[in-house]
C-alpha cells in the first residue's frame, strides 16, 4: 500500500466533541491537559509483564453511543476495565465523571458495567441477579427496579430458573439488566451483542441508541464491523493496544483519501460505460463484471456527477450505482492491516 | 427492548451502600456461592469419621478410677489432634479460600467490586459466610468426638467445653486467614494445604517457638486450659490465647480489605 501516516496521533480524538483537542507534540515530556468528557483516557498504557495491551491511549467520550472497534486482543476489555477501576494503567490516567473509579467509591455507583465473560452468580435466577445489582448499588427498592430493568430486555422476572439454566442471549440481557438497574449515567457495555440472535441484536441496537440520547454516555465494544455500523455511532478504533483512528465512519473512510473508491455500476451496455469511463479520466481502473462496470476511482465526487451524463451520451441505461468500500470492514482493513 | 429509563439522575441523588447494609447483601450471594453439596458431603464425612474414632476410643478405655485422668486426656489429645490439627484448618481453609478466591477467579467478583460500598464489608461478609459454613462442620465433630473419646469420665464435660471453644475460635482465626490468602494466591487451596501440613502439622513439633508462631498452638492452649489438662504447650494463659486468635482475626481481615483494593479484577 502506501506509507501514509496513521491518522491518529496528529490530535486528541474527542469522539463525541466539535473540536478536537490538541496534544501536546509527540513525545513531548509534559502532557497536555487532558480532554473534557464523560470518560477521559489520557496517555494510557497498561503493561501486564512483557506484553504490551494498551500504548499510550488519549481520547475523551461525551454522551451518545460510542463504539470501541477492534480484533480480538486489541486492548478493548482492558481498556474498559481500567475506565471501571478494575485494574490501574500502568501509566497515564483515566476518570470516569472526573473521578477515578478505582478510589472513588461514590463514582462507581456512576457507572453501569457489563462485562465480557459470561460470569454470573450462577444459583440466583435473573430476578435474584439483578436485585442484588440493584442493592449493592444503594437502589432503594431493588425488587421492584429489578423488575423494570428485566423487562426494558425483555426478560421474565417471575422465570424462576437459575440463571446456570439460561442461553449465552438470556445470559447476556441479565448483564445488561444487572449494568442498567441503577439508572447510570456512564454505560460500559463490553462486547454486549454477543450470543444474540438478529432480532435481539436489532432491538439491542435500539435501546443503546435510546440511552445514548437520554444523554447518558453509553461505550460499546465490538470485533464485528457490521455490529458497529448498524449503532451508526462515533467509532474508536484500536489495534495492538492503539487507537488508530476515530470518527464517525464516513470519517474513518475519507481518512483512505489516497485509496480508489470502489464504485459498482450496474448498467445495460457495460463496455460501452468502461470505455466512456476511462476515456474521461474519471476513473483509474474498470472491471466488467456481468452487467456490471466495477470502477476504482480517486474522484468520486467527479464520477458522480459526470456518470449519468456519460450513459446518456452512449444511450446507456443506469440501473444502479453503488459504493462498494464504505463498510467498515474496507475501513477498518486498512487502518488495521494497511492493504 | 424499549429504553423506558428516566435520564440519569444527578449525583447528589445516589447512594453510598451502608457497612452494614453492603456486609448483609454480600454475605447472602457468598454464602450461596460457597455452599454445596458435595463440600458438605465430603466435609461432613470427615467429621463424621471423628465422632466414630471417638466412639471407638472412648470404648476401647480401661475403666476405673486411676484411669479418669488418663481418658481425659486421651480426650483432649483425640480432639486436638484430630480436630484442631485437621479438620479445623482443611474445613476452613475449603470454605475461606473460596470465599472471595473462586469468585476471583470465575470472574464473578466484578459484581460485587464495582459498587458504591467499601472494601471491607465485602472482606468481612467473605469470612462470616466461610464461618458460618465451617463453624458446624467443625465444632461438633471436635467437641462430641474429644468428648466421645472419654468415655464420659468424670469431667469430661470440660474437655468437650474446651474442644468446642477451641474449635470455635480456631475456625474463626482459620477463615479469616484463609480468606486473605484466597485474594493473595490463585491455587489458594493448595497453598493452604501445604501451610497446614508443613507448618501446623509438623513444624510445631519443632518445640515451643515454633508453636508459638501456629494457630494451632493457641487453640490448643484454649483446650488445655478450659479442659484442665496438660497438652504440653503451656507458655500462655487463656485470655492470651484469646487475644492472638482475635488479633490474627482481625489483621488478616485488614490486610484482605488492602489487597482487595489492590487486585486486578476480571
Amino acid at each position: 500500500m502506501n506509507a501514509r501516516p496513521r491518522p491518529v496521533p496528529a490530535h486528541t480524538p474527542d469522539v463525541a466533541g466539535d473540536e478536537p483537542v490538541p496534544e501536546s507534540a509527540a513525545g513531548a515530556a509534559a502532557p497536555a491537559a487532558p480532554p473534557a468528557g464523560m470518560v477521559e483516557v489520557h496517555g494510557v498504557s497498561k503493561f501486564f509483564g512483557d506484553v504490551v495491551a494498551v500504548s499510550d491511549v488519549t481520547f475523551a467520550v461525551r454522551a451518545g453511543v460510542t463504539a470501541l472497534l477492534g480484533p480480538n486482543g486489541a486492548g478493548k476489555s482492558t481498556l474498559f476495565r481500567m475506565m471501571c477501576g478494575l485494574t490501574p494503567p500502568s501509566r497515564g490516567t483515566v476518570r470516569v465523571l472526573g473521578a477515578d473509579a478505582r478510589s472513588d467509591c461514590d463514582v462507581r455507583g456512576r457507572i453501569g458495567l457489563s462485562p465480557q465473560q459470561d460470569a454470573l452468580f450462577d444459583r440466583l435466577d435473573a430476578l435474584e441477579f439483578t436485585a442484588v445489582a440493584a442493592a449493592t448499588q444503594g437502589v432503594t427498592d431493588p425488587e421492584a427496579a429489578a423488575r423494570h430493568a428485566l423487562g426494558i430486555v425483555e426478560l421474565d422476572p417471575d422465570d424462576g430458573r437459575p440463571v446456570s439454566g439460561y442461553s449465552k442471549g438470556m445470559r447476556q440481557r441479565t448483564k445488561l439488566a444487572a449494568a442498567l438497574v441503577h439508572d447510570p449515567e456512564v454505560l460500559i457495555l463490553d462486547e454486549p451483542l454477543n450470543g444474540l440472535d438478529p432480532v435481539q441484536r436489532r432491538r439491542m441496537i435500539e435501546l443503546l441508541e435510546d440511552l445514548g440520547a437520554q444523554g447518558r454516555c453509553v461505550l460499546v465494544s465490538s470485533h464485528v464491523l457490521g455490529e458497529v455500523a448498524r449503532l451508526g455511532s462515533r467509532i474508536l478504533v484500536i489495534a495492538q493496544g492503539r487507537l488508530v483512528a476515530s470518527g464517525d465512519y464516513r470519517e474513518l473512510r475519507e481518512l483512505m483519501d489516497d485509496r480508489p473508491h470502489r464504485i459498482s455500476i450496474e448498467a445495460d451496455r457495460p463496455r460501452d460505460l468502461a470505455a466512456a469511463l476511462v476515456t474521461s479520466g474519471t476513473v483509474v481502473g474498470v472491471r466488467i463484471d456481468g452487467d456490471v462496470v466495477v470502477a476504482d476511482t480517486l474522484e468520486v465526487d467527479r464520477l458522480g456527477r459526470e456518470i449519468a451524463p456519460l450513459a446518456k451520451d452512449l444511450g446507456a441505461r443506469l440501473r444502479q450505482v453503488i459504493p462498494l468500500d464504505e463498510d467498515l470492514e474496507s475501513v477498518f482493513r486498512y487502518l488495521v492491516e494497511r492493504r | 427492548m424499549s429504553a423506558a429509563l428516566d435520564p440519569p439522575q444527578p449525583t447528589a441523588q445516589r447512594r453510598r451502600v451502608g457497612a452494614v447494609r453492603a456486609t448483609a447483601l454480600c454475605y447472602r450471594v457468598l454464602i450461596r456461592q460457597i455452599f454445596s453439596v458435595g463440600r458438605l458431603v465430603a466435609l461432613g464425612a470427615l467429621g463424621a469419621v471423628m465422632v466414630v474414632v471417638g466412639w471407638v476410643v472412648g470404648n476401647s478405655a480401661d475403666g476405673g478410677g486411676s484411669a479418669n485422668a488418663g481418658a481425659l486426656f486421651d480426650g483432649a489429645s483425640y480432639a486436638d489432634g484430630f480436630g484442631l490439627i485437621i479438620i479445623v484448618p482443611i474445613v476452613s481453609l475449603v470454605f475461606a479460600a473460596a470465599s472471595l478466591g473462586d469468585v476471583r477467579d470465575d470472574g464473578t467478583l466484578v459484581h460485587l467490586w464495582l459498587r458504591p460500598m467499601g472494601r471491607a464489608p465485602l472482606v468481612v461478609a467473605a469470612a462470616a459466610a466461610s464461618i458460618t459454613v465451617s463453624l458446624p462442620l467443625c465444632v461438633v465433630p471436635t467437641a462430641l468426638g474429644g468428648w466421645l473419646a472419654t468415655d464420659f469420665v468424670a469431667d469430661s464435660g470440660g474437655v468437650a467445653l474446651g474442644a468446642l471453644a477451641a474449635a470455635a475460635l480456631g475456625t474463626v482465626a482459620y477463615s479469616c486467614l484463609f480468606v486473605l490468602l484466597g485474594l493473595l494466591f490463585r491455587k489458594a487451596v493448595l497453598w493452604g494445604i501445604a501451610y497446614v501440613l508443613l507448618w501446623e502439622g509438623l513444624a510445631v513439633g519443632l518445640g515451643d517457638f515454633a508453636e508459638r508462631l501456629s494457630l494451632r498452638g493457641y487453640a490448643r492452649t484454649l483446650l488445655s486450659r478450659i479442659a484442665d489438662v496438660d497438652l504440653g504447650f503451656t507458655a500462655y494463659g487463656l485470655i492470651t490465647a484469646v487475644i492472638v486468635l482475635a488479633g490474627v482475626s482481625a489483621v488478616s481481615l485488614a490486610l484482605a480489605t488492602v489487597r482487595l483494593g489492590r487486585i486486578n479484577v476480571d
